[in-house]
């Protein structure tokens, strides 16, 4: 039976969808409605399709973390993005598509013989557009020098990781004073860190960012950017 | 490695003493900044004291050199016009930030010896130049340093406590050491000149240190208590806007909720219902886009997602829209209406005009227009045979018929809008929408 995982915090619409999907496909739905029980969920047989939402603000994660936990379980999982698709999720968004194997992106306000006949697609291992409301948020092509890989080029020493460990905490208060204080970096020396990442957060579609850009970017991407620093950190 | 927590807790303003945060002081502001951000007004009411305090110092300058009846001319010439190009230099940065320019940061040591290279200029010459009055020109200068350094402070985040600085001062090596020189001058030299000399210095440099102090702290307090006063606005406004959106909801949206709740009553099957529902979720839509307009500078797929939706719920098929490329950039408020107006106006001639297939092209022309292009299969017409009044001769009639293109495709019609990226002042635009 073909599994698919619904990973959305709008618990009641995921219900219903999901029960719309199942009848019409005959598919195994199941739905998660929060990020941090996605490993959970992963423990179990393999998903043929992910549906993933982007947005959890009550959770202060973010629809890539699942993603990328989800691609790191199983390769062969279809990969789609479901989103009001607005200003709020756009770079969420277009981080998600430049740096994992997204398949389509659905619309979550698109009718839902539309949706669906998109699911049918994906779940027949065609290619499927990216739902037309969502194409103007998409960049016209992806960018092919943006992978996971990539971001090992971001943390270049240790003194980089240690920058990077206190930018992914959305939380933090990114002045250099207290980028400073927190690494125990000298004013300086965060100054010229952030200079030398310049021409690689370019690669990454941020020109000359700010301090506090930088850690939009960490905390959207911290999925990417976690293992190699802490791989410094540790000394590895 | 202190924790995120311990770090953010502690943050401001603990560690005054730290060399490598003076060092940040010296070496400026611009360091700190992104180049790109514009300054904020309180970084140009600094800017402003800080020409004003140049001025003041070179103006005691000049007073005490006028007074003055004996000395070397030609090197009172020279040290004048050194003092000069210190303060010339020193003024570039407030009067590039007083015009609203920004450019790219320098790097931290050539600043830093530039910049130090110039105070100690400014200060040796006014102190070698206005004689046994040192202590009037410590006050301009504290100002200076003081401004200066507040400016720097809110590039980098730290919390000034100078008074804690000055405290530390006292007691350092540094400060010790000057004392030390001054014990044994006057030990090894008893001339009273020399400890006069001495100790004019002395009096100057700490009366600079405190008013620079003084200034630090006083532009601090002035500057939260205006953001104090900012934010209690800002929650008048918000207060004030939360009352307009429940009134919003009220009269607005619970009032169209309650009209399809009426009309769907008489509706006879489902299809019409769902219908209905659309109809009302596109209202909303277009009220919700009407908040953003109103609320800045909305991007140009904010604008254009309404009317997407509406083309998509309506089952006509969306083979092409623009990426995200064209439609990332902001436009102002009247753009926005405009190009609103626009999409509206071609979409919903296409849509009544019973079209299966729509594509919206954007093209941005160098001269500052962009065009937009709506294409359907729903067979042709002519733009002289458009009824006056209708949405799209008011398009015609506000815009001009030179930015309003239409041409013939292979099933129907493609017409272009050229709008124009600046507001359009010289014709009156019409109320009308669609």
């Amino acid at each position: 039976m073909t599994r698919i995982l619904l990973v959305d915090d709008a618990a009641a619409i995921a219900e219903l969808f999901s029960k719309e999907v199942a009848e019409r496909f005959g598919a195994d739905v199941e739905v998660c409605v929060a990020v941090a029980d996605v490993e959970l969920m992963l423990a179990r047989e393999p998903y043929d399709l992910a549906l993933v939402d982007l947005s959890f603000p009550q959770e202060h994660a973010n629809g890539i973390d699942a993603m990328a936990e989800i691609h790191r379980s199983n390769r062969c999982t279809r990969l789609a993005i479901m989103t009001q698709g607005d200003a709020w999720v756009s770079e969420l968004l277009r981080d998600a598509w430049d740096l994992l194997p997204v398949a389509t992106v659905i619309s979550k306000t698109a009718p839902l013989d539309y949706q669906l006949e998109m699911i049918d697609g994906l779940l027949d291992g065609r290619d499927v557009e990216a739902d037309p409301a969502v194409q103007t948020l998409l960049p016209s092509r992806r960018n092919p020098e943006r992978t996971p890989e990539r971001f090992a080029a971001l943390i270049q020493h240790n003194g980089h990781a240690k920058v990077w460990n206190v930018l992914m905490d959305r939380n933090f208060e990114a002045t250099y004073k207290n980028v400073s204080d927190s690494t125990g970096l000298k004013l300086n020396t965060v100054k010229n860190y952030r200079s030398q990442l310049l021409p690689e957060l370019r690669v990454h579609r941020l020109d000359d960012p700010s301090l506090r850009e930088m850690q939009e970017f960490a905390w959207r991407c911290r999925s990417f950017l976690r293992p190699y620093v802490e791989a410094s950190l540790e000394g590895r | 490695m202190p924790s995120v927590e311990e770090g953010a807790a502690g943050a401001l303003g603990t560690e005054p003493s730290r060399f490598d945060l003076w060092l940040a002081l010296l070496a400026g502001d611009r360091v700190w900044g992104d180049g790109d951000q514009d300054p904020s007004t309180r970084e140009q009411a600094v800017c402003a004291f800080m020409l004003v305090t140049l001025l003041s110092t070179l103006l005691v300058q000049w007073v005490a050199l006028a007074t003055r009846t004996a000395g070397d001319l030609r090197q009172l010439a020279v040290l004048t016009a050194a003092s000069a190009v210190a303060a010339c230099l020193l003024a570039i940065r407030p009067v590039r930030l007083l015009l609203g320019r920004q450019s790219k940061p320098p790097g931290f040591v050539f600043s830093l010896l530039w910049r130090g290279t110039a105070y100690l200029t400014l200060i040796a010459t006014t102190a070698a130049l206005i004689g046994s009055f040192r202590f009037l020109a410590a006050i301009p200068l504290g100002l200076l340093g003081g401004s200066d350094a507040i400016l720097t402070m809110w590039a980098i985040g730290v919390e000034p406590t100078p008074w804690q600085w000055v405290r530390r001062f006292l007691f350092s090596t540094v400060h010790f050491g000057v004392l030390g020189a001054m014990l044994a001058a006057l030990f090894f030299d008893a001339d009273p000149n020399t400890l006069s000399t001495m100790l004019g210095i002395y009096t100057a440099m700490w009366l600079g240190v405190l008013v620079a102090g003084a200034t630090v702290l006083g532009m601090n307090r002035l500057s939260a208590s205006v953001d104090a006063d900012r934010r209690r606005k800002e929650q008048e406004i918000r207060e004030r806007e939360r009352l307009m959106r429940a009134h919003w909801l009220h009269d607005d949206v619970l009032s169209e909720v309650h009209l399809s709740t009426l009309r769907l009553k008489s509706v006879g099957d489902l299809d019409a219902a769902r219908a209905e529902l659309e109809e009302l979720d596109h209202r909303l839509r277009l009220r919700q886009l009407d908040e953003v307009m109103r609320g800045g500078e909305p991007h140009v797929y904010e604008i254009l997602q309404p009317h997407l939706r509406r083309i998509q719920s309506l089952g006509i098929q969306l083979y092409r829209v623009p990426p995200l490329e064209l439609t990332n950039r902001r436009v102002d408020q009247q753009t926005a209406q405009l190009f609103h107006r626009a999409v509206s106006v071609l979409t919903s001639n296409a849509i009544n005009a019973e079209a299966t297939r729509l594509a919206i092209d954007l093209f941005e022309i160098d001269d500052g227009d962009i065009t937009l292009t709506v294409t359907d299969d729903a067979g042709g017409f002519e733009l002289d045979d458009v009824p006056a009044g209708r949405g799209l001769s008011n398009l015609i009639a506000d815009l001009g018929p030179d930015r309003v293109l239409r041409r013939d495709t292979q099933s129907g019609s493609a017409v272009t809008v050229i709008l124009p990226l600046e507001p359009v002042h010289a014709r009156p635009i019409s109320k009308e929408t669609t």
